[in-house]
């Protein structure tokens, strides 16, 4: 049960990890509470499945339109609401609010376009399993946690090693003085929507492989996500990494000890207690005075 | 001078339009009975309250096309199955659009929509599963637990089952039919050794499977809510290639696009056992029946019935709630869309439900 339980951790927590790495990149350049990415995952699924299952189009057609839409997507969202809106001197309050209209309007699109019932982009019959000895996965799990480590790798280089990254830690750290310097933040923000895009889009048409789609999906999605990265610290892209694995791990214990219903129970109580006692996560940056 | 007669022209058409509305208003005079429903439209359960607007629009378009006394219409709200808005929706319906009848699905919505119609003498009809008190000017057309319990009983007597895992969603109307079958099953010598609940909207059971299975049962019996049914089935395909699984009717709304493979999955089953009905909506909604719309469609169509069958008293133009009502509970028996159902004294509409198996890539009726 042990390494079911270990197994099922980074199953979760790599779809967890995704979500919480595009938040982070995200949240550190615009920090505020972006409901609309949740949205942009949904895209990623509803597009797979349009190209796809509707238009019979080719698998990697489809994978790469969807990926192709939610950065566009990202991007457009970015250049056409926040970035107005920061430049009229909007707070994070009003960006968060406005993220939330944008995310109620898509979720409205969806279900109308779409349906209300629940769609999985991919049968049993289909499903090609990865032995690891002790058990057997669907491949489209084990591509999500390939995907978990390759976002990560990716994401810690550029933002580490890359003149971008430096661009993008300079925004983070002080979007006045980066912009003080010259640095053309909008330009750094909006690339970073469409970094944040592909993650989702990735995460987005993995989601749709395994567990399916409904209009709602967005939001669960999101507050996860974005309680592993608070959980592990916003600070870093590790605390993304780690954060989410820790909530999926905590939440599956819980699944063991308890009874699955108290999942989400497990999840809050976790990002109440950190909050309160750890507010900047288990990573979190050592303060230079 | 193009312009000008093209403008003519769109006026003229206009005009005409106008008119011919004008005229068909004046022409009918019938008295108009309202009929509001409160239905989950959008979240997590808006796939089963669009079910049911499409099936009582369907309904209505019935009979639209005869010749009836009273002209009826129909007016949607949205309540997210929340019994607040739920309540406001109803009060709205009665109070400012003088409807005569409230529908509502869910049985956590439908307490303050029934006790709201009925202190306003309203005819309140619901699709609520298992429910018991059903109020003076109330008809619930959501599956009773005898019968699903016996079909269960029945299909998993016949694969000789001794042991059972119950799961479903963390709702209202789960707790309603699991408990009911937990409490029953052991009496019928079938021991529940898993009585499992997830929280609505959960995707994740696989750990859940792992620690049902350390128990070993025959049998899953599961009654969830999309897309837990789904994944569920999925999941549990998945992780343990059987498929020892059985939905309490609500399996019948997996699309059979979504998992082809699982081949020999039954479910009892009150989606709609009239074969023409399945087919007619699906035609036109190109999209399958959901749970409670053929039930709904059978309360409705009940309760218009009886409106056209019911007498007028002293000067009134529409026959009065309490007098429609004794017209329905006389009728006993109707056929419908969800096969022979039975209409008690308290209220309970009782449908007919059998079980469906997947057998060749389609959801069939279990062989007797």
């Amino acid at each position: 049960m042990l390494l079911h339980l270990l197994l099922n951790t980074l199953i979760v927590g790599a779809g967890y990890g995704l979500t919480a790495m595009a938040f982070r990149l995200m949240y550190s350049v615009s920090p505020f509470f972006n409901m609309t990415l949740g949205a942009v995952a949904a895209l990623g699924a509803y597009t797979a499945y349009g190209l796809i299952s509707l238009c019979g189009l080719p698998m990697w057609v489809g994978v790469i339109g969807a990926i192709a839409a939610c950065a566009l997507f990202s991007y457009f969202l970015e250049a056409g609401i926040y970035t107005p809106m920061r430049n009229h001197g909007a707070s994070s309050m009003v960006l968060m609010v406005a993220s939330l209209g944008v995310y109620t309007i898509f979720e409205s699109i969806i279900l109308l376009v779409f349906g209300p019932q629940y769609q999985n982009l991919g049968s049993i019959q289909s499903a090609t399993t990865v032995n690891l000895g002790f058990a057997s996965i669907p491949l489209v799990q084990a591509l999500t946690i390939v995907a978990y480590f390759v976002c990560f790798g990716f994401l810690n280089y550029l933002l580490h090693h890359t003149f971008i990254g430096l661009k993008i830690r300079a925004v983070h750290d002080s979007a006045s003085l980066a912009n003080t310097i010259g640095m053309k933040n909008n330009q750094i923000i909006l690339l970073v929507s469409v970094l944040t895009g592909v993650v989702l889009g990735v995460n987005g048409v993995l989601i749709g492989y395994d567990t399916g789609m409904v209009p709602t999906m967005g939001f669960n999605l999101l507050f996860k996500g974005m309680i592993g990265a608070i959980i592990g610290g916003l600070a870093n892209m590790r605390g993304a990494f780690f954060g989410a694995l820790f909530l999926a791990f905590a939440e599956n214990v819980g699944v063991l000890i308890f009874a699955s219903e108290w999942r989400d129970l497990i999840a809050f109580v976790i990002f109440i207690t950190f909050l309160s006692l750890r507010p900047k996560g288990i990573f979190q940056k050592k303060e230079i005075n | 001078m193009k312009k000008l007669i093209l403008s003519l022209c769109v006026i003229l058409t206009l005009t005409a339009c106008k008119d011919e509305k004008k005229n068909v208003a004046q022409a009918d005079t019938r008295p108009v009975i309202k009929i509001g429903a409160t239905l989950p439209l959008s979240g997590d359960l808006s796939y089963v309250g669009i079910g049911a607007q499409n099936a009582l629009q369907m309904l209505l378009e019935k009979w639209q096309n005869q010749n009836t006394k009273y002209k009826y219409e129909l007016l949607f709200e949205n309540d997210m199955v929340k019994p607040q808005q739920a309540a406001i929706n109803t009060q709205k319906f009665i109070n400012m659009d003088k409807a005569r009848v409230v529908v509502s699905v869910f049985g956590i919505v439908d307490r303050p929509v029934d006790e709201i119609a009925n202190q306003n003498k309203i005819i309140s009809l619901s699709c609520s599963h298992g429910k018991r008190n059903i109020p003076e000017y109330g008809l619930n057309t959501g599956m009773q637990n005898e019968e699903n319990y016996a079909e269960a009983l029945r299909q998993l007597k016949k694969r000789n089952v001794k042991t059972v895992a119950l799961v479903g969603s963390h709702a209202a109307v789960s707790n309603v039919i699991l408990d009911y079958m937990a409490e029953h099953l052991p009496q019928d010598n079938i021991q529940v050794l898993a009585n499992e609940r997830y929280a609505i909207g959960e995707t994740d059971y696989r750990l859940s499977i792992q620690k049902i299975e350390d128990m070993k049962p025959d049998y899953y019996l599961v009654f969830g809510v999309e897309p837990m049914n789904s994944i569920f089935v999925k999941q549990y395909n998945e992780l343990t290639g059987k498929n020892n699984i059985a939905g309490l009717g609500t399996f019948c709304n997996i699309d059979s696009k979504v998992f082809p493979a699982i081949e020999g999955v039954w479910s009892t089953d009150f989606v709609g056992n009239n074969e023409t009905f399945v087919k007619e909506y699906s035609n036109k909604y190109h999209t399958r029946v959901e749970v409670c719309s053929a039930n709904l469609y059978d309360g409705l169509d009940m309760i218009i019935t009886a409106f056209e069958n019911t007498p007028v008293e002293g000067n009134a133009t529409i026959p009065n709630n309490f007098a429609v009502m004794k017209n329905i509970k006389e009728q006993k028996v109707w056929n419908g869309a969800s096969g022979k159902i039975k209409i008690e004294e308290n209220g309970i509409v009782r449908s007919e439900v059998k079980s469906r198996i997947y057998k060749n890539g389609q959801w069939v009726k279990t062989e007797e």
